[in-house]
């Protein structure tokens, strides 16, 4: 069941009505049924993978809890410091193994569901240049969401183990967090703690939720529907047919996918954002209006932001804390190299973690291609950051100025996009001649369908003859010609015209809450954005019949 | 609290009354006439129809309400589309009762075909009718029947589903479609012009066949809907070519029906009853022309009057608007149809016909020549060129015309 699809809406509004109907107290059963309802209607095959995932961490945190409490007990006991370290000690001792059987079950889980098959190929790859026979390619069924809920079973054992939070003693309340439908295919990645601590007293109904839940998944709807999967078809066109498309309509395919992608996720966030809202819980927030970051860095601040909090929390901070970084950082302090100490301290974890992401997004080497892009970049940027300094200064460059802001942004955009070539492409080769196409075909002259020019000549003189009625039939004819490249120009220009629409939300967004905003705009200017919204969806959005539905683009990570 | 629950009451109202006015707009007319057919019958006055006839092809291509009217002066409407299955008939008869509780039900038995209401021919008689529980009803039971997927099932119960997506195509006609008031006539150009032989596939069959178990059950329940309502109901079997399967699955529908004790018409075993001529009269072999039309109208009105006791309302005030559709309609039958195929009963006083025609050409001229007609003051040569309607050549007292204007193909 697709978040966009009509079933989901009828299968929110379903829970959602039972949720409030049977009392705070039936509140976690009502969406553990749903949750479950909810996956067996994806797949019962997938269902024993998250059983086994969510059933391993909930006794690994039980088990920590438990160890921990006799730690505490026992520490009580004990009179002098040292004893009080041993019992410590232990604990720790006890509490990793249950950790380490977390993770690994966790980890393997999904590497195997995932990586199997990438593992495989490449292993032959390698067998044949020895000339080895080769073992046969195994590929496994991918449980939906594995990617996301693994991640929160990881988050929630390492907390425990941390002891950020004790574990959870009732079953329900934690298969509640990890299951939660809203949350389980495209994240966003929540943390058990802030998750269940919602739950805690149960949920009132509120009015006030059910508004701006509604409002905040139409708004997401728009975007998936209106938006990235009227671009979708001209994206598909121009990746699939990279060869024969000049330059410019390679650029203009990349930049248009940047849009896409941007819609479809932060899309399908504010459907499931909005939704669960609607029952009165509060999930992470994913996106902060990326394409306004001025550096890489500030991008992936705004981007998918709660997997890469969970990189920085879980991945980044580790490993950084290592002992292998003090030990290294530490020689090298030792040998009077203390700036590549310091670099060395923060670029290492920075590239561990983007060799992750990379993986993370789908088991190919273009992912990992543009992880290590973006880990280049930043820890480009680091190192070069104090020349960068420099020459600002000696240009008396403003840090603040509104043309070095605009450079910044649109700097930031145009890499982003260059590192979203290999994230698109369908493979290495494709993403190389994709970008030596947009090189070396940059002036080559872009043509369109036959049909179009045909229809364009048809047109032209009923304009010069302002003649309205033909003017309207062939001027539709006109535009509703395929270019040649999988859309139509009324498409281009409905979808310029939303992404005008998503370009001024998001604007107003970074300046002031806008949902807020509007509630407090009269009756009528409420309705009236609201409807607007309603039926821009219903009219302009591609649905139904005789349009192919996409997937949204996060959903098969 | 109450103010919340206006204001929300409030807000759905408006989006309803939005999603209509955009749904209007965007539900596509599609084909012309099912939209004329459906969205017609629902402008009728209240119970002013004599009969309604429901059906399917076999409805619209041989019953001409106009004739029917202008002849006998009775009002028969044909709530027809296209592909109409026999299985929706009770749901329909139900949809008509609802403002015509005293009109005859007229129903076609050839309509019950093997294959099942397709998504697009639910979509011809489903768009158009008004909302209703019924309607729901009749959805739920036609997709039941066709074995739809929720998907398709969307689609016809939510119009704007598949709909949605032509507002880069609207028409002008699409803001201000129109019924035109012509009571569901046809006038589509086969049905004008063309003429197909069907003397040499046209059969008949005595034998009972197997009728499909939900075309019986459906029949049945039609069945025991009507004796409970007291339905006055004539179930007619038009003339045309059948599939030998198809023939004796139309007697054993015919027989239970018979069994129930209700009134049938089987024409499909005597097309000479009604005058029909193999050669001419069908457009295809399912379907009557224009002239085939005009005599199974003229039969059937003839024997509902006789059997139903439906009388002639010409000069009614209430039926002005019929007189109005037919006048409209007199130039298409003046151009399509021949004085004696309107009005056959003058033909005891009429001219006999020319013998002996004869038509030479030379040197571009056409010589059109007949042997003398008793009685005749003078000649009156009609010219048609391909299928453009027939025009006047000329007038002779002569026994013989010259036509120079060439081109026609038919005098």
């Amino acid at each position: 069941m697709s978040y966009q699809s009509f079933g989901f809406i009828l299968f929110s509004c379903a829970a959602l009505i039972l949720y409030y109907a049977l009392g705070r107290k039936a509140q976690r059963w009502v969406l553990a049924a749903a949750n479950l309802a909810f996956y067996l209607i994806a797949g019962p095959q997938y269902l024993p993978f998250l059983l086994i995932t969510m059933g391993t961490t909930y006794w690994a945190g039980l088990s920590m809890r438990r160890i921990y409490e006799q730690a505490d007990t026992a520490l009580k006991a004990c009179a002098d410091a040292s004893a009080k370290k041993a019992v410590r000690a232990e604990s720790k001792k006890k509490a990793k193994r249950a950790l380490q059987i977390g993770l690994f079950v966790t980890i393997a889980l999904l590497a195997v569901c995932k990586y199997t098959g990438f593992v495989t190929t490449n292993l032959n790859a390698l067998l044949s240049l020895l000339r080895i026979p080769q073992v046969p390619v195994f590929r496994m069924i991918l449980p939906l969401g594995i990617s996301f809920y693994s991640f929160m079973a990881l988050s929630y054992i390492l907390d425990v183990y941390w002891k950020r939070y004790p574990a959870e003693k009732n079953f329900l309340h934690y298969m509640v967090y990890l299951s939660y439908f809203p949350h389980i295919v495209q994240g966003p990645i929540d943390r058990f703690g802030e998750f269940d601590s919602q739950l805690q007293k149960g949920i009132a109904l509120d009015t006030r939720n059910l508004a701006f839940g509604a409002e905040l998944a139409l708004w997401g709807f728009f975007k998936k529907l209106v938006i990235a999967d009227r671009l979708g078809p001209f994206v598909s066109h121009v990746f699939d047919h990279y060869q024969e498309c000049s330059g410019l309509m390679l650029l203009a395919g990349v930049l248009v996918y940047s849009i896409q992608i941007y819609a479809d996720f932060s899309g399908c966030i504010d459907i499931v954002t909005g939704v669960s809202e609607m029952f009165g819980i509060r999930l992470r927030k994913n996106f902060n209006h990326p394409y306004f970051s001025r550096t890489m860095a500030e991008f992936w601040r705004r981007w998918h932001i709660s997997l890469m909090e969970w990189f920085k929390d879980y991945v980044y901070f580790p490993v950084s804390a290592s002992n292998l970084m003090r030990k290294v950082k530490k020689n090298l302090s030792a040998k009077g190299k203390s700036r590549q100490a310091e670099l060395f301290a923060s670029c290492f974890p920075i590239l561990v973690v983007w060799m992750i992401t990379g993986l993370w997004h789908g088991a190919s080497w273009n992912f990992v291609i543009w992880g290590l892009f973006h880990a280049a970049l930043l820890i480009g940027s680091q190192v070069l950051d104090p020349v960068f300094q420099k020459i600002n200064a000696r240009l008396h460059i403003r840090a603040d100025g509104k043309w070095r802001r605009l450079w910044q942004m649109a700097r930031t955009y145009l890499l982003c996009c260059l590192g979203r070539i290999f994230f698109r492409a369908a493979d290495i080769k494709s993403a190389f001649g994709y970008l030596g196409g947009i090189l070396t075909r940059l002036t080559r002259g872009v043509s369109f369908n036959g049909e179009l020019k045909t229809n364009f000549a048809l047109f032209l003189p009923e304009i010069r003859a302002f003649h309205p009625t033909r003017i309207y039939t062939l001027g539709r004819d006109f535009l509703n010609t395929d270019t040649g490249y999988g859309i139509t120009l009324m498409n281009v220009l409905a979808a310029a015209l939303a992404v005008l629409v998503l370009w001024v939300v998001d604007m107003k967004q970074e300046k002031m809450p806008l949902r807020e905003t509007i509630t407090k705009k009269n009756i009528v200017l409420r309705w009236l954005i609201l409807f607007a919204g309603l039926f821009a969806v219903l009219i302009l959005g591609c649905y139904g019949p005789g349009f192919v539905a996409s997937e949204f683009i996060y959903e098969k990570f | 609290m109450w103010k919340k629950a206006v204001k929300a009451a409030a807000f759905v109202l408006i989006f309803c009354l939005l999603f209509y006015a955009f749904s209007s707009v965007l539900v596509t007319t599609g084909d012309y006439r099912n939209y004329q057919w459906v969205r017609g019958f629902y402008a009728e006055k209240r119970d002013t129809l004599d009969a309604v006839y429901i059906g399917s092809s076999t409805c619209y291509a041989y019953w001409n309400p106009l004739v029917g009217w202008d002849d006998f002066g009775i009002a028969v409407y044909p709530y027809a589309t296209n592909a109409q299955h026999f299985v929706a008939t009770e749901y329909l008869i139900r949809e008509v009762r609802k403002t015509q509780p005293n009109a005859v039900i007229i129903v076609n038995t050839n309509t019950i075909d093997d294959s099942r209401m397709s998504v697009i021919t639910q979509h011809n008689l489903l768009d158009y009718m008004p909302f209703s529980l019924n309607k729901l009803q009749l959805t739920k039971y036609l997709c039941d029947t066709a074995g739809l997927t929720p998907e398709e099932r969307l689609e016809l119960y939510f119009p704007m589903y598949r709909y949605h997506s032509r507002w880069n195509e609207l028409r002008f006609a699409d803001f201000n479609y129109r019924l035109d008031g012509m009571k569901g006539v046809s006038s589509y150009p086969a049905y004008r012009n063309m003429v197909t032989d069907v003397s040499g596939m046209y059969a008949h069959d005595e034998v009972a066949g197997e009728l499909p178990e939900y075309v019986r059950t459906a029949a049945e329940s039609l069945m025991d809907y009507c004796e409970k309502e007291h339905v006055r109901i004539l179930f007619v079997t038009v003339p045309r070519v059948e599939s030998e399967a198809r023939l004796r699955q139309i007697n054993t529908l015919n027989g239970m029906i018979e069994a129930r004790g209700f009134d049938t018409l089987n024409l499909i075993d005597r097309p000479e009853l009604l005058g029909l001529d193999l050669t001419q009269d069908f457009y295809n072999e399912g379907h009557t022309n224009i002239h085939g039309s005009l005599k199974y109208t003229r039969y059937l009105a003839g024997y509902l009057m006789e059997h139903y006791g439906l009388t002639d309302k010409r000069g009614d005030s209430r039926y002005a608007s019929w007189d109005k559709a037919f006048a409209q309609y007199a130039s298409t039958l003046n151009a399509y149809t021949l004085d004696i195929e309107r009005y056959p009963s003058r033909r005891t006083d009429a001219l006999a016909r020319p013998e002996q025609v004869t038509v030479t050409e030379a040197g571009g001229a056409v010589r059109v020549a007949w042997s003398p007609v008793n009685g005749a003051d003078g000649y009156l040569v009609w010219r048609r060129q391909g299928e453009k309607a027939w025009e006047p050549a000329g007038d002779t007292a002569e026994t013989a015309l010259t036509d120079t204007a060439g081109g026609a193909d038919w005098y």
